[in-house]
């Protein structure tokens, strides 16, 4: 794979994104931290539940409820645009020879950059904000990492049947908007049925969100075993997928 | 260089796209099958151009797609050793918002440079693209020439093993056509391999040293560039024949196109049938500059008329006359009796330069149409000028020069 390429298409994406845009790549801070400060205020001071304990500080609510959409966000914007990654870039696809892989791991690593840059600010806000944070926050890279495979792993099955069916674009947007409330971030864990907390054991969302909850909400460093299954489980579903990729290169290639 | 081991490539043409995925559900076949290419095989060497020349539609794309990798075959296979760059498109994923200076980073990229060697050729790249202080400027700013130049720039510098080039060099001013030519040229000379595809029979022939036809996907011919070219213009002009399905014992003149009875006028005494431009050599209407060809008529008389000239004139591109004769003078008294049919053909070496070029026929009396005009059809027919037989030459026409020392005798 031609690293050097792939560092250009993520380059690309940003400057895409500001280009022409008098104050440029600053939106990718300031949007997000409009967003947190408003979650943390309004739900953490105004509105909301309290939570048990003293997780979270003085805020509770609203570091909980943060801590868990910035890894969502990241997480349903790569699928979403993992999906159609094939057809935006077709007008070069098909006038170059470029690994196909290559091309879709683009958006999960300009995600995740993103992603690693908004829980910075956050980072900072919670410190400013006395939350109780530890040596937790060192497994965040990591975290990230996990997460985005994980990612990467559903946007392919979303590249793939694009080609079969154009209408996955929508559907996947009605499944992420869906899986959202099937994950706990807005919600906590102990204030659903039982039915639902039974699940969240074959929910890959909740394996890294719990993490996330684990390091801003308890202060806590996550368990090492669960981040190692983590980590096996999201690189090992990412290697499958990109397998399953190189069978429909065919298909692939002729559709675009 | 490029070893293209007996690919066949189909396209499934489904009527939604939604039935690619009820034929995997239901294991019923929903498509249909459109044959791209079959059974193609060639290789091509170091220091060695290829043409690929073919009606559109042939499969000309669909190869060079292939070769590049951009699609798959369905069968046999493709290898490549060293680089293989194609100008498939200039200016392929250039950002209108940034600047020529940062484009060419990312354009490079894809073509296959290292950003080491992007930093090396920079320079290089900025001077040869000639565009001076607007590499500062962001491309939307660009016209379509300047957009060439660096595109073109960018590319000639990837020096890869192998260039694949696709019609892309048909955009320019002149100037920077001939830059970009003897660029290639150059890169040829020092053995590079070149994999050309073009419409333009005159660039085909002088820079080629083989050539293959392709029609409906399968390679039909291959051989010099000259007698490619004749092979394909006999192709096509069989078609022509074959689409006005004419029962006429006139085989191979093209009669009268629409276009071209409504651009004539005359009183109809004689009338012009059919045309055509036979090469002697190439045997159609596209031939070499220096090559006797023949633009044969066939006439028919509705009346008897006693005097009677076919007068010819050749156009250029803009419609610029450059010659044109007539029996008359040519001292050919013509006469026809009532429904009298003739074929008249005037014979000449066509010293022209390379080009597109349209004829213009006459009948009329005596040595101008301006008394008794019978039939005058503008633009009657168009045919091409590619390749040349002896030496090269600029302008317009070939004066046949003979080159004199000062003591008389003849070099």
């Amino acid at each position: 794979m031609n690293f050097a390429l792939l560092w250009h298409f993520v380059r690309q994406d940003f400057t895409d994104r500001y280009s022409g845009v008098a104050l440029g790549r600053a939106w990718l801070l300031l949007t997000p931290l409009v967003q947190i400060l408003i979650f943390i205020v309004i739900f953490g001071e105004l509105i909301g539940p309290r939570l048990p304990g003293s997780q979270g500080g003085a805020y509770g609510y609203g570091i909980y409820l943060v801590s868990g959409i910035l890894p969502w966000t990241a997480f349903a914007n790569t699928i979403s645009r993992m999906t159609t990654v094939f057809f935006d870039k077709r007008s070069i696809l098909s006038k170059v020879s470029l690994n196909l892989t290559m091309v879709a791991l683009h958006i999960a690593i300009v995600e995740g950059i993103t992603l690693a840059c908004t829980l910075g600010l956050f980072t900072l806000i919670a410190l400013v904000l006395q939350v109780p944070l530890s040596a937790g926050l060192l497994a965040l890279p990591l975290l990230i990492v996990c997460q985005q495979l994980m990612a990467f792993s559903f946007g392919l099955i979303g590249a793939i049947l694009m080609v079969f069916l154009r209408d996955i674009k929508e559907i996947v947007g009605v499944v992420m908007m869906l899986w959202f409330w099937l994950v706990p971030i807005v919600y906590t864990i102990d204030s659903v049925p039982h039915i639902i907390q039974a699940i969240q054991v074959y929910n890959p969302a909740w394996w890294f969100v719990r993490e996330y909850h684990e390091i801003f909400l308890n202060g806590a460093v996550p368990d090492a075993g669960r981040m190692l299954i983590l980590f096996a489980g999201s690189a090992l579903a990412a290697g499958l997928m990109i397998r399953l990729l190189s069978y429909s290169e065919h298909h692939i290639r002729d559709a675009i | 260089m490029i070893t293209v081991e007996h690919i066949s490539k189909h396209y499934r043409i489904y009527r939604r796209q939604s039935d690619r995925l009820r034929e995997l559900v239901l294991r019923r076949k929903l498509h249909e099958v459109k044959i791209a290419l079959q059974d193609i095989h060639f290789t091509l060497e170091a220091g060695q151009v290829l043409g690929v020349i073919g009606r559109n539609g042939a499969g000309k794309s669909t190869l060079l797609k292939l070769v590049m990798g951009v699609i798959l075959p369905d069968q046999g296979s493709v290898m490549l050793s060293g680089r293989v760059t194609g100008l498939l498109e200039l200016g392929t994923g250039f950002n209108p918002e940034l600047t020529g200076l940062d484009n060419i980073a990312f354009n490079a990229a894809l073509l296959g440079m290292t950003p080491p060697e992007v930093e090396q050729k920079r320079q290089a790249i900025i001077d040869f693209s000639e565009l001076g202080a607007a590499i500062h400027d962001p491309v939307r700013t660009y016209s379509s020439g300047m957009i060439m130049r660096l595109a073109f720039s960018i590319a000639i510098h990837a020096e890869p093993a192998c260039l694949v080039v696709d019609e892309a060099l048909a955009v320019g001013d002149a100037h920077f056509q001939q830059k970009c030519m003897r660029r290639i040229k150059d890169f040829r000379d020092s053995g590079g391999a070149i994999l050309f595809v073009s419409h333009d029979m005159n660039a085909v022939k002088v820079l080629c040293d083989r050539a293959i036809v392709l029609e409906e996907g399968a390679a039909v011919f291959s051989g010099t560039p000259d007698q490619a070219v004749n092979y394909y213009n006999r192709l096509i002009a069989d078609m022509e024949t074959q689409e006005m399905s004419l029962p006429r014992p006139a085989p191979l003149s093209t009669p009268l196109s629409d276009e071209a009875q409504n651009n004539s006028y005359g009183t109809g005494a004689v009338k012009i049938q059919g045309t055509r431009v036979a090469g002697l050599i190439s045997g159609g209407a596209i031939v070499s500059s220096g090559e006797v060809a023949d633009f044969v008529f066939d006439l028919v008389a509705a009346e008897t008329v006693p005097s009677v000239t076919l007068g010819i004139m050749i156009r250029d591109r803009l419609g610029q006359d450059v010659f044109g004769t007539n029996t008359f003078h040519l001292k050919c008294p013509l006469s026809f009796s009532a429904g009298e049919r003739r074929t008249i053909s005037i014979r000449m070496a066509v010293n022209l330069a390379p080009g597109q070029y349209t004829l213009t026929a006459a009948l009329h009396d005596n040595d101008n149409h301006l008394t008794h005009c019978y039939h005058w059809c503008d633009n009657l027919m168009a045919f091409e000028v590619a390749g040349y037989i002896g030496t090269q030459f600029a302008g317009i026409c070939r004066l046949e020069p003979g080159v004199y020392m000062n003591d008389g005798s003849l070099e």
